[in-house]
């Protein structure tokens, strides 16, 4: 609307007013944001992506050794099985989000249950290969299934060919099964609180069509689980090293190992670097289909902390199916636990020769001889080490994932999002070759902050992403505005921890977890003894059936911190952090 | 949970709250402590710990160190891929390393310090007389100088078996090659002995070691020559092998190991049974369950039987454990003794902390802690005055020619025909892409397969054993 008075044109614009306060003196506050942001950028440009491709020059400048590693059947079957490891995660991703039906409607016992089923994923790879192993001794003096199968006169040796795969198999599900139930079940809640989606199911016919409608309503965080548990299929290192027995190894090694044992046995780095150039091109791959598939998700259904119980109907004959279902998998979840750490509570010599079911006084002499191998001292180191990376992670993570959440339209976002998921989705093997020529060129060896350094980066991508999810409001909303627009620092950090605390702490516990469990960065960078599970694996586990007591200790005792951060943390943080928009 | 257990949980717990403290050094590299890497495990490492802190007592001022040992050491668990932390990249490298085969040293030479000078001097021929064979494995050949410090020899020709069993059947020790299979064929053909479930050998094929070690007593019993000439390497690329692989001993010593392992129902618990079992469960196999009637493993067996019998009267272990050396190929030869050894080395630089450890471990009275409490442990240092058990005894005894000032050469040759391990001497095909698969695969083919041991089994067992020669000359080609 316009009109003239007294010769002065009035224009009248009939909007309120609105957009973020922007200051006059642009620059400072730019600089500003890239002096925080550099960090996080050295970090990945440092850390990730120059030994990435350095490990890419390294495959491709010879050729030869790639054409050798796809002809020679120990590369082509470590490739094979590698794939087949990763169709399994896909297959028990499935089995998982079919199981969350299961456990719904029986809230009452999903209020203990769960911790069961979240416990596993909180303990490392090598603590579950560890209990595996043991329920799966072939004699059955020690084996708490060789003993029952020899009630009926059978006595398979499970370590052995076909057998070593569903024990592997099982402790690799035994790792992930809860976690991915867990997350599908809050996903399925969600849509449950959500009326137009609700109705959307009602709407659809037949099982088979619900549960697509379903996954296809829950995708973000079903691709997330997929991603996640692929992934972790994809690299798997320790778990073969400390299940498998010596022989048994040469059948069940997977490119994540076999890359190793060449980096043992030849100096010329592109030999082993043409195994991992899958693990290179495949992540970034997978990537751009990540981003176009959630690209096209009506996504949104980010899970927030359970306020009250819902209240799931389902009939009385399908409860009962329900309530023995989830009782029987909390159960099966529970045994290893419970093998663990019966056999830790026995002597060494006991659990050396008898099962943990024969009668024994509880002693610590177990924990005794962890402790005499030196698992104090590495524990005290891990910890250090794990606070240190998740503070430098933290302090790294926040301003880029601050720059991208308020930018999100700019041309420069997407592919620096596109990289993100895909270094997030990069096995560390794919990286750490080149890492450890340079600790040693620049002479930090002796000191663990290359090691910090190296978990900060490894975890960085993700908690990028995590964060940003947390932090992004929709463009020119209100919140928008207030998040990204013009404040005191102060009023800055205050908002951001409204916006996004949980996601923060759902962050900071994840990385302490992570370091906490991780093998192969620490045993890479460090070497071993460094931290609580390289000490477990090649001190203790040398000798696996015979340290059985020991080895049964030491992997209790080190579960112990994350397993109760994971816990303490997972309802009221990570499940809506991981829900809430790792992908938007 | 006995006095000593108490004492060393309840002195931990404080500790966790000092470690913190200890860790930030730890973390800047800069805590003054020897990091130690070793092999061992368990009660292993436990010995190896009260030998340490036995060190901190002992006067070594004949060894010219007279300053107290002000240092902490800390020790660094490697299991077998020991090897590793010399030559490792980029990782925390360690001080010492307590090397479990000796036969790497020369490979890793590079990477190692000679040892300080006292320490050569204190294995010179006054102390050591019989040190030659540890300086054609230790020491450069232009300079003498020695790159690492024996501490620990293994005897890995030693038969365990049960005293007893053998009485009860009126069996006795083998004395060649040819009696120990006529041994083994009684024991399967005995129905009482198969009705109560015992085979006459336990294998622990899970370890790639135990596997060579079996095949290297067979072969350095049969011809010690072919055993020195398989050390030669040819790297010429048009010669039919590099390594002396296609030797007819060679075949013969795989067609031996054929004819043991072949036999059906020999290994206790079958073939896939035999290969997952790890060293100590081959050990267990006999003394714990009582299900084979011996077992081949070296010395420091004696650990684990000891703590099987631990809590047992000392008469119920002396009639039920017995051990004999394995058998020569005819009762006129010489038997095998097959030698292995734990060194320390030190990978380069080393620091002054680290020199001063490792010469403190060539007292004579370093190894005694874990020789009287732990056992299975024959001290490397010729004057070290040891009461061993009776089985380690009888071990040590074969080795005197390389511990014994006293043994002539001639003598020697009489006890055993001494050679270190074969497989740590030769490169990467000793190790486990090399001679281990090779024979894992081996045991694979013929393993626990033939009722008797006629002709067409014998032609299968000579196949198998091609297989493994032709797998061995190609890798080593490949590695040209």
């Amino acid at each position: 609307m316009k009109y003239d008075a007294h010769g002065l044109e009035f224009d009248l614009v009939a909007s309120e007013m609105s957009g973020p306060l922007a200051r006059g003196r642009y620059w400072t506050r730019l600089l500003l944001r890239l002096v925080l942001g550099l960090p996080g950028l050295a970090l990945i440009a440092a850390v990730l992506l120059a030994p990435l491709v350095t490990t890419a020059v390294w495959a491709t400048g010879a050729p030869e050794h790639i054409t050798d590693f796809v002809r020679d059947p120990v590369g082509r079957n470590t490739l094979v099985r590698t794939g087949c490891s990763i169709l399994f995660a896909v297959a028990l991703v499935l089995l998982g989000f079919l199981f969350a039906h299961v456990t719904r409607g029986v809230e009452r016992l999903w209020r203990v249950s769960w911790m069961v089923f979240v416990l596993p994923f909180g303990a490392s790879a090598l603590v579950s290969g560890t209990a595996f192993r043991l329920i799966f001794d072939p004699e059955s003096e020690r084996g708490l299934l060789s003993f029952v199968a020899s009630w009926f006169g059978w006595e398979p040796t499970w370590l052995r060919g076909g057998w070593m795969w569903i024990v592997l198999a099982l402790a690799f599900t035994w790792t992930w099964f809860g976690f991915i139930v867990a997350m599908f079940r809050a996903s399925l809640n969600a849509i449950e609180r959500d009326p137009t989606k609700q109705s959307r199911l009602e709407k659809a016919k037949g099982w088979a069509d619900q549960r697509w409608l379903e996954l296809r309503m829950i995708q973000p965080v079903g691709f997330i689980v997929g991603v996640i548990v692929t992934v972790a299929a994809a690299r798997v290192f320790d778990l073969i090293l400390i299940a498998a027995p010596g022989s048994t190894q040469f059948d069940v090694d997977v490119v994540g190992v076999q890359w190793w044992r060449l980096t043992q046995s030849t100096s010329d780095p592109s030999v082993p670097a043409a195994y991992l150039l899958p693990f290179t091109v495949l992540p970034l791959l997978f990537a751009l289909i990540v981003m176009w598939r959630t690209g096209k998700s009506d996504s949104g259904s980010g899970v927030q902390p359970p306020s009250k119980p819902l209240d799931i109907e389902v009939g009385r004959g399908s409860k009962r199916r329900h309530l023995v279902g989830t009782l029987i998998g909390t159960f099966a979840v529970a045994v290893p636990v419970i093998v663990l750490l019966a056999t830790a509570f026995h002597s060494p010599v006991h659990a050396s020769t008898t099962g943990f079911w024969v009668p024994e006084l509880p002693t610590l002499d177990s924990f005794a001889r962890a402790m005499d191998a030196g698992l104090w001292r590495s524990v005290g180191i891990t910890a250090w080490v794990a606070g240190a990376a998740t503070v430098i992670l933290m302090g790294a993570a926040l301003p880029i994932a601050y720059w991208l959440a308020a930018h999100a339209t700019s041309r420069l976002a997407k592919p620096a999002v596109w990289l993100l998921i895909g270094l997030a989705l990069m096995p560390v093997q794919a990286y750490i070759a080149p890492l450890q020529v340079a600790t040693e060129g620049l002479g930090i060896a002796g000191s663990r902050i290359p090691l910090i350094l190296v978990h900060a980066a490894a975890g960085l991508p993700f908690a990028v992403l995590v964060l940003r999810g947390a932090l992004q409001a929709p463009e020119k909303s209100l919140a928008a505005d207030t998040l990204f627009g013009l404040t005191s620092p102060r009023t800055t950090i205050r908002r951001i921890w409204r916006q996004a605390g949980p996601a923060l702490i759902a962050v900071t516990a994840l990385e302490i977890v992570q370091v906490w469990n991780d093998f192969i960065i620490s045993f890479l960078i460090s070497g071993p003894g460094s931290s609580p599970l390289t000490l477990v694996l090649w001190g203790e586990a040398r000798q696996f059936a015979f340290s059985s007591g020991t080895v049964a200790a030491s992997a209790s005792l080190s579960a112990v911190l994350p397993v109760t951060i994971l816990l303490l943390t997972w309802r009221k943080y990570i499940v809506p952090g991981l829900t809430g928009g790792v992908l938007r | 949970m006995d006095r000593r257990t108490f004492l060393r949980t309840s002195a931990t717990l404080p500790l966790a709250a000092t470690v913190s403290g200890c860790a930030a050094d730890e973390l800047l590299g800069t805590r003054n402590a020897v990091r130690v890497a070793v092999t061992w495990s368990g009660a292993e490492l436990e010995a190896f710990r009260d030998v340490i802190d036995n060190l901190r007592g002992l006067d070594m001022t004949h060894l010219g160190l007279t300053r107290p040992m002000d240092y902490a050491v800390d020790l660094i668990p490697r299991g077998d891929s020991i090897a590793a932390a010399i030559g490792a990249r980029g990782t925390v490298k360690p001080d010492v390393v307590m090397l479990p085969r000796p036969g790497l040293v020369n490979r890793y030479r590079d990477d190692l310090e000679a040892l300080p000078r006292e320490g050569n001097a204190q294995l010179s021929k006054r102390v050591w007389p019989h040190q030659d064979r540890w300086r054609q494995l230790l020491s450069d050949s232009d300079t003498g100088q020695m790159y690492g410090l024996p501490f620990k020899v293994a005897h890995k020709s030693a038969v365990w078996y049960r005293k007893q069993l053998f009485a009860e059947h009126g069996l006795t020790p083998p004395r060649s090659w040819w009696e120990l299979l006529g041994l083994v064929d009684q024991l399967v053909r005995n129905d009482e002995l198969r009705r109560a479930g015992i085979a006459p050998l336990a294998l622990g094929a899970a370890d790639g070691w135990v596997l060579t070690d079996v095949f290297e007593n067979i072969l350095l019993a049969l011809h010690d020559d072919t055993y020195k000439l398989l050390l030669e390497f040819h790297p010429d690329p048009n010669s039919e092998s590099v390594r002396r692989w296609n030797d007819h001993h060679v075949v013969e010593a795989l067609v031996r190991l054929g004819r043991l392992w072949g036999r059906r129902g020999v290994l206790s618990g079958g073939l896939d049974r035999s290969l997952v079992s790890q060293y100590p469960d081959a050990v267990q196999e006999v003394f714990a369950y009582e299900r084979a009637a011996m077992v081949v493993a070296p010395d420091f067996a004696d650990l684990i039987i000891e703590e099987r019998y631990g809590a047992e009267p000392s008469a119920r272990r002396r009639d039920e454990v017995g051990v004999f050396q394995f058998p020569a190929d005819s009762r006129s030869g010489p038997p095998p003794v097959l030698v292995g050894s734990d060194i320390a080395v030190l990978p380069a630089p080393a620091s002054a902390p680290a020199k001063d450890f490792v010469m403190r471990l060539s007292h004579r009275g370093a190894a005694l802690p874990w020789i009287h409490h732990a056992r299975g442990f024959i001290a490397a240092n010729p004057r070290t005055n040891a009461r061993y058990s009776a089985q380690s005894a009888r071990l040590a005894r074969d080795l005197e020619e390389l511990r014994d000032p006293e043994t002539s050469t001639q003598e020697g040759e009489q006890r055993g025909r001494l050679a270190f391990d074969l497989s740590d001497q030769l490169e990467a095909v000793g190790d486990r892409d090399g001679l281990w698969r090779a024979l894992d695969r081996f045991l694979l083919d013929i393993g626990d397969r033939y009722d008797e041991i006629d002709t067409s089994a014998l032609r299968d067992i000579r196949a198998a054993a091609w297989k493994v020669i032709n797998h061995l000359i190609e890798f080593e080609r490949e590695r040209l």
